[in-house]
């Protein structure tokens, strides 16, 4: 099986780093920030990284409306060339283009909510929610904040 | 060596940085302090940008982590097995744009880890860090977490189009 793993950076690509073991025997690649800090990422659990230009986030909606159109050519060309049998990501934004594409080219989508949230929901979660396949909160509280797709079976924090 | 990092925010977190600077040199050790903002460190070591893979290397070769209260801070000390020191950032010292480090050490003190101190009052830092200090000589290491190893389960599940078990 293809996993493409979608993170941005700080805790969304640390909380990836333990999510990683999820798969174990499948081929992951793995998709961040084109920024040059990411570079020298390597983990044993990747077969190949890619960096990804969003140029905006959750501050400034118009940035990044246009960072999303823009990435959008690189999320195609990434899906038609590793063809992912599963699209997952830890959030944040970056994560909005691949799991709409990705549930649009009828990938299964898989959307971890940040441990950061404990009671209210990201702006990312509220838009890619109808567009998982699986959805998993980090604490009881966030299962009634979104709907009954919403899964929680535990904790990273 | 005790690492410091207060991450990639815009906001200054200075009341950390301060605190950590006027302490060092009664630690014993060496303090490298990590802030996007640039910090005049006068007993510190302090770099205001690194890559993954540096960061990476600094939390691995460091006794004690000292992080400004979010989950990248608290995943990279339980990853290299070191002793955890949280200081949240706080809205009302223009730290932090929402309660999310609150929020995130109320999560880590619930769950609670010998490892782990949630520190908010700046005042009872130096005590917090020689009790870290201390569990770094002892040799002390992380609890297993059966929620993590349920989680991880449980996306592999999802993603091989199995049954989610229940929590």
């Amino acid at each position: 099986m293809r996993v493409l793993c979608v993170a941005a950076a700080g805790g969304h690509i640390e909380q990836m780093m333990v999510c990683l073991d999820a798969f174990a025997g499948h081929e992951v690649v793995f998709a961040h920030y084109d920024w040059p800090s990411f570079r020298d990422f390597s983990d044993r659990r990747v077969s190949r990284h890619v960096g990804i230009f969003l140029g905006g986030d959750g501050d400034d909606k118009m940035r990044l409306l246009v960072g999303m159109i823009l990435s959008a050519f690189q999320w195609v060309w990434l899906l038609a060339w590793f063809r992912p049998h599963v699209v997952f990501s830890t959030g944040a934004e970056v994560a909005i283009v691949p799991i709409v594409l990705g549930k649009l080219f009828r990938r299964r989508t898989i959307f971890l909510e940040t441990a950061a949230r404990m009671q209210n929901p990201s702006g990312t979660g509220k838009v890619v929610y109808r567009f998982c396949d699986a959805f998993f909160v980090q604490s009881e509280a966030m299962l009634t904040v979104y709907g009954p797709k919403a899964r929680f079976v535990g904790g990273l924090l | 060596m005790i690492f410091v990092t207060v991450g990639s925010a815009a906001q200054p977190f200075t009341r950390l940085m301060d605190a950590m600077d006027a302490l060092a040199p009664s630690l014993g050790e060496p303090v490298v302090m990590q802030s996007r903002l640039r910090y005049p460190g006068r007993n510190t070591e302090c770099i205001d940008y690194v890559t993954f893979g540096r960061i990476q290397q600094l939390v691995s070769e460091c006794r004690v982590l000292i992080g400004h209260g979010s989950t990248g801070p608290v995943l990279m000390a339980r990853r290299y097995g070191k002793p955890l020191i949280m200081v949240p950032r706080r809205m009302e010292f223009g730290e932090t744009v929402d309660a999310h480090p609150l929020e995130a050490a109320q999560a880590v003190e619930k769950k609670g880890s010998r490892m782990v101190e949630v520190v908010r009052d700046i005042a009872n830092l130096e005590a917090a860090v020689r009790r870290a200090q201390a569990k770094a000589d002892q040799g002390l290491t992380y609890e297993a977490d059966p929620e993590r190893e349920r989680l991880v389960a449980a996306i592999r599940a999802a993603a091989e189009g199995r049954e989610v078990p229940g929590p």
